[in-house]
């Protein structure tokens, strides 16, 4: 009996966490799928958002399901800041300069964030109950946060799919060229790309939050998981960062419990190196 | 695409690396050490590279000469708390110490002044920044860097040159079982820091069966994980759970799920801050209850406290000092001394980190002092007839490895909201409240 | 009047023979200051082996200097050396990171662009991970080594200084070799190179077996000369640290990573020493200023304004 509760709990677990890692992806598959730059300052975002939502808590007793109305507003500004200043320069350039101009940025980050907030670990109390079905306990606030990661994606699956934004978005990534042709405005559509990118990174940092405590160090493990869901879900895929992330989850969950929890980002990369060499376009995508 | 770049740029671009490598050289010889009294440091000014004396005004003291303590530390890094904090500790020491009558050997007065650069927590300067301190700054004594990683070197390199160091922050004992005959530890080891837990823990509950232990994948909760379970198995206890978890985890419940099911009667452990407040955090969110909780380096952080609200009461965890011990002392200032000193200095409570840059620098004057001479030698020969009782607390070391093997880790527990010394009696400014509530 | 045309060979020539007066007449910080910048040459230079020839990036291209300094690691620990020099271990240590490069690069290598650097971070990090798993490796603790060796400044420079002649010479031959020129054709238009009947994956999988080689010698040395390996060898700061080094100075050149690295280097010092909480910052905006404007590195710049100089 004890070992059945274990492997719910587990799958509970990993599927809650899964959600998180979808969560926080959204806004890199946007931005890689859509401008093919390696945003190696995501993470650093992320924190950003993390730090909002805290602020905000903490000076304004602002709830963080009420941050997430000032990340969209902030998220857009910054993008559009990030695009116009930088982005824009590297967006048809090779990959070692968006790469390395990113990287650059995220140290400007963390050391702004180390100079005016310092290193002290930072988090919100617990916020919502836990959920007991049983012996499964459903950690609220995580839950809260799959629940607005299912939101989001779906957001930007229908703004993809169905709106003529979202389909001029994809004409771009199909052909640049054919799509200026066609009267888009790449300019624009990167411009917008970048800044609900960075919208969508925000609100998963705001959420993180919530639920983990951070410093300003954290960034780096979330750009790294970031990308590993991206690719695994295919880039510009929103449903399939989702469930790269629920996937990715799960595995880890189930490696923490029935391995251990040392080993489980190697399972993880692992994984991601299977899928690169058999299907690079990520699982879940279709192949074009 | 190639743009035709104008002369201007071309020669523009040429002359900054020309200028960059003479800032370099300038940098690397270092100019003459600033001379200003240190100021309090706020994060966002720079922080002067070397210190030199600040001569007492009152006084009429000839000095025979300066002694130079030298040391790297984790000014910028992950390790940039813990190091900047043990850098003030030292600093105030070094006030300290020039304004109440120098170091005396025989007749003649030595006041101090301090070197250090930033080692980034990171390897890539230790080399150059050790030698520089020893063959260009010219150091008389060494303190180690913050982190055991970088202190494996640094201790090769006062080994070779035959320079005294005395150990602080870095507290993996693997250090001192590599023949290093100079360097000296004033922390109480890595693999005993949560063996008074354990003590307190049959202290309060002789029927204590079951532990979990848990750390983060890293050389120093490594060695205090695994010297826990040996001592815990030692007592008698059972270790149902022993695992490692990656570095700056994000997620900690498919453990403490496992946890859960084999119901231990305590949890102890950690790694670093946000990993312990994620364990509590979710310890509660998942109902994992124990009698006792003891989390190494996040608990004793007031930011513990502020990060999980009541959630940190009854939350325990060593620490290698603070405030509130009460210890009685034979060497140096009292706590309360120390204390008031640092409030007025830096404008804040001192930490362990604080506490223990101030008495690694302590220990090395009292060794100073016992061997009346400068000879490094003779100086580490007289470490090993000290037997002091610090503010810091005891300190006494294996004559052969240099190991600390009287400073015991003292027991904090979060209670009202407050941290309270709970452990060991002795030191104790308040009980210890066992079991610790269900969630 | 100076021949100034080939001012590459000139300034290799002239660096070699510096670095290596400076071990017989320079004080002790002074060659330890510069050991740890013939280190970061040396890794510049094998990454330039494979980034910049092929224009592959490799972002986990430090997983081959960790191999290497727990492959010589793990042997000074397990074998007696006391007839032999550690520093043999870490041609050991290059040769095993080679055969890894070997392993993994034909799958790896087949993809393209970003997934290829993505793949290289992943491998990286999961050897790290799976490194620190194993007790035999040191798992946690890492290895120290100060019971095996002593700490000796002098002989890694020497052996440092050897290897970058070694490498040097290296991607002499390869620019100028049928090899180099088949890579230099990957990096512009990969299918063309297939059309006109290169073998681009063997070339790539050599050059990427090479530029293993190369950093896990480096692995191996640094690892003698800390006395100490752990997992921090295979931080992806690490890897970022060679490829800026390289892109600073120019990549596929062969002057490129010599002055990149040294550039890179000194700055890092200079802003290390006089700036300690800021130096992140600066360092950051400055790469930022210098792949936007400049991205062809130093020797791009320098080539294109002064044609008469034979750069390469």
């Amino acid at each position: 009996m004890v070992v059945d509760i274990v492997f719910l709990q587990t799958l509970v677990n990993g599927l809650l966490q899964g959600s998180i890692y979808g969560l926080v992806a959204l806004g890199l598959t946007l931005i890689w799928g859509v401008m093919r730059v390696i945003n190696l300052a995501h993470g650093e975002f992320i924190i950003l958002g993390a730090y909002t939502a805290f602020w905000m808590f903490t000076l304004y007793s602002l709830q963080p399901l009420i941050s997430l109305l000032i990340g969209i507003p902030l998220g857009f500004l910054i993008g559009i800041v990030i695009y116009v200043g930088l982005v824009k320069r590297v967006v048809n350039g090779p990959e070692l300069s968006s790469l390395l101009v990113f990287f650059g940025l995220s140290m400007i980050l963390q050391n702004l964030m180390l100079t005016y907030w310092t290193a002290d670990v930072r988090g919100l109390p617990i916020l919502y109950a836990s959920i007991n079905i049983g012996s499964i306990t459903i950690v609220g606030d995580r839950l809260i946060a799959s629940v607005i990661a299912i939101i989001l994606s779906t957001f930007l699956l229908i703004l993809l799919k169905y709106t003529y934004f979202g389909r001029s978005i994809r004409a771009v990534v199909q052909d640049t060229d054919a799509a200026m042709l066609m009267g888009v405005n790449v300019n624009y559509i990167y411009a917008m790309s970048m800044s609900i990118g960075i919208i969508l990174t925000f609100l998963g940092g705001i959420l993180i939050a919530l639920t983990t405590p951070f410093t300003p160090y954290q960034g780096g493990i979330y750009t790294l998981y970031s990308f590993l869901i991206v690719v695994l879900g295919g880039l510009g895929n929103p449903l399939g960062s989702l469930f790269g992330g629920l996937l990715i989850g799960i595995i880890e969950s189930y490696t923490a419990t029935y391995w251990s929890s040392g080993i489980s980002p190697a399972v993880a990369f692992l994984l991601l190196l299977l899928v690169l060499i058999i299907k690079p376009e990520g699982i879940f995508s279709r192949r074009r | 695409m190639n743009k035709a770049i104008s002369r201007l740029t071309a020669i523009s671009v040429i002359i900054i690396v020309i200028l960059a490598i003479i800032a370099a050289y300038f940098a690397f010889y270092g100019g003459a050490p600033t001379t200003t009294t240190v100021t309090t440091l706020t994060t966002t000014s720079a922080v002067p590279t070397t210190t030199t004396v600040t001569t007492p005004t009152t006084t009429s003291i000839v000095y025979a000469g300066t002694i130079k303590v030298g040391f790297t530390t984790s000014v910028t890094g992950s390790l940039s708390v813990e190091g900047t904090r043990q850098l003030h500790g030292i600093q105030l020491w070094q006030e300290w110490v020039n304004t109440h009558g120098g170091i005396k050997i025989g007749n003649k007065i030595y006041n101090v002044s301090l070197v250090y650069y930033d080692d980034q927590s990171s390897k890539d300067n230790v080399v150059a920044l050790y030698e520089r301190l020893i063959t260009t700054d010219k150091v008389d004594f060494l303190i180690s860097p913050y982190s055991s990683g970088l202190t494996f070197t640094a201790a090769a390199i006062a080994e070779k040159y035959h320079k005294v160091m005395v150990a602080t922050g870095a507290a993996s004992d693997s250090i001192f079982q590599q023949g290093y005959k100079y360097t000296v530890q004033l922390y109480t080891p890595g693999s005993l820091y949560l063996k008074s837990t354990i003590d307190l823990l049959l202290a309060k509950d002789p029927n204590a069966k079951n532990i979990a232990i848990i750390y983060e994948d890293e050389i120093f909760a490594a060695s205090v994980a695994d010297g826990a379970k040996k001592y815990a198995e030692s007592k008698g206890l059972n270790v149902v759970y022993y695992d490692k978890y990656p570095s700056k985890p994000t997620d900690l419940s498919s453990l403490l799920t496992v946890i859960k099911s084999k119901n231990p009667d305590a949890i102890i452990g950690g790694g670093h801050f946000a990993d312990g407040v994620l364990l509590i955090k979710q310890a509660k969110q998942l109902n994992v209850n124990a009698k006792l909780f003891s989390i190494v380096v996040a608990a004793p952080e007031d930011k513990f406290r502020d990060a999980l609200g009541a959630d940190a009461n009854y939350i325990m965890g060593p620490s290698q000092w603070e405030p509130d011990v009460k210890y009685t002392v034979n060497y140096g200032p009292s706590v309360s001394e120390f204390i008031n000193m640092y409030v007025k200095r830096f404008n804040e409570t001192p930490t362990y980190h604080s506490a223990g840059g101030f008495a690694a620098a302590l220990v090395l004057q009292a060794a100073i002092e016992k061997a009346q001479s400068l000879d490094s030698d003779k100086v580490r020969e007289a470490f090993n007839s000290l037997d002091l009782k610090t503010f810091f607390g005891a300190f006494k070391i294996d004559p052969t490895t240099g190991l600390q093997i009287a400073h015991q880790m003292v027991i904090i527990q979060w209670q009202d909201g407050k941290k309270y010394t709970v452990w060991p009696p002795e030191a104790a400014s308040r009980e210890p409240i066992y079991p610790k509530p269900s969630w | 009047m100076i021949n100034l045309k080939d001012l590459t060979t000139l300034s290799i020539i002239g660096f070699l023979v510096i670095s290596l007066l400076i071990l017989f007449i320079g004080s002790q910080s002074l060659i330890a200051f510069f050991l740890t910048l013939l280190e970061l040459l040396i890794l510049a230079y094998s990454i330039n082996i494979i980034t910049g020839l092929t224009g592959y990036v490799d972002f986990g291209h430090a997983v081959f200097y960790g191999i290497g300094a727990y492959t010589t690691a793990f042997l000074i620990v397990n074998i007696n050396t006391t007839s032999v020099t550690p520093y043999l271990f870490s041609l050991i240590g290059g040769l095993v990171a080679a055969f890894f490069a070997l392993l993994i690069g034909a799958p790896v290598l087949r993809l393209k662009g970003a997934y290829f650097a993505i793949a290289t971070l992943s491998v990286s990090e999961a050897v790290k991970v799976i490194i620190s798993n194993i007790s035999a490796l040191g798992g946690s603790y890492g290895i120290p080594l100060a019971r095996y060796v002593s700490y000796d400044v002098v002989s890694a420079y020497l052996a440092m200084w050897l290897t970058l002649l070694f490498t040097i010479v290296l991607a002499i031959w390869i620019s100028n070799s049928k090899f180099g020129y088949g890579l230099r054709a990957i990096r512009e238009d990969e299918i063309a190179a297939n059309v006109m009947g290169i073998n681009t994956s063997l070339y790539k999988l050599m050059a990427y077996v090479l530029s293993a080689l190369v950093a896990g010698v480096v692995g191996g040395i640094s690892g003698i000369l800390y006395v100490y390996v752990s997992t921090e060898y295979f931080k992806v700061d690490i890897s970022v640290k060679m490829l800026v080094s390289m892109m600073l100075g120019g990549q596929g050149t062969i002057l490129g990573p010599l002055i990149g690295a040294i550039l890179y280097y000194v700055i890092q010092y200079t802003l290390v020493t006089s700036y300690p909480f800021l130096h992140l910052l600066i360092f950051g905006t400055i790469l930022i200023i210098i792949v936007l404007f400049i991205p062809e590195g130093l020797v791009g710049i320098i080539k294109r304004r002064f044609k008469q100089l034979k750069l390469r």
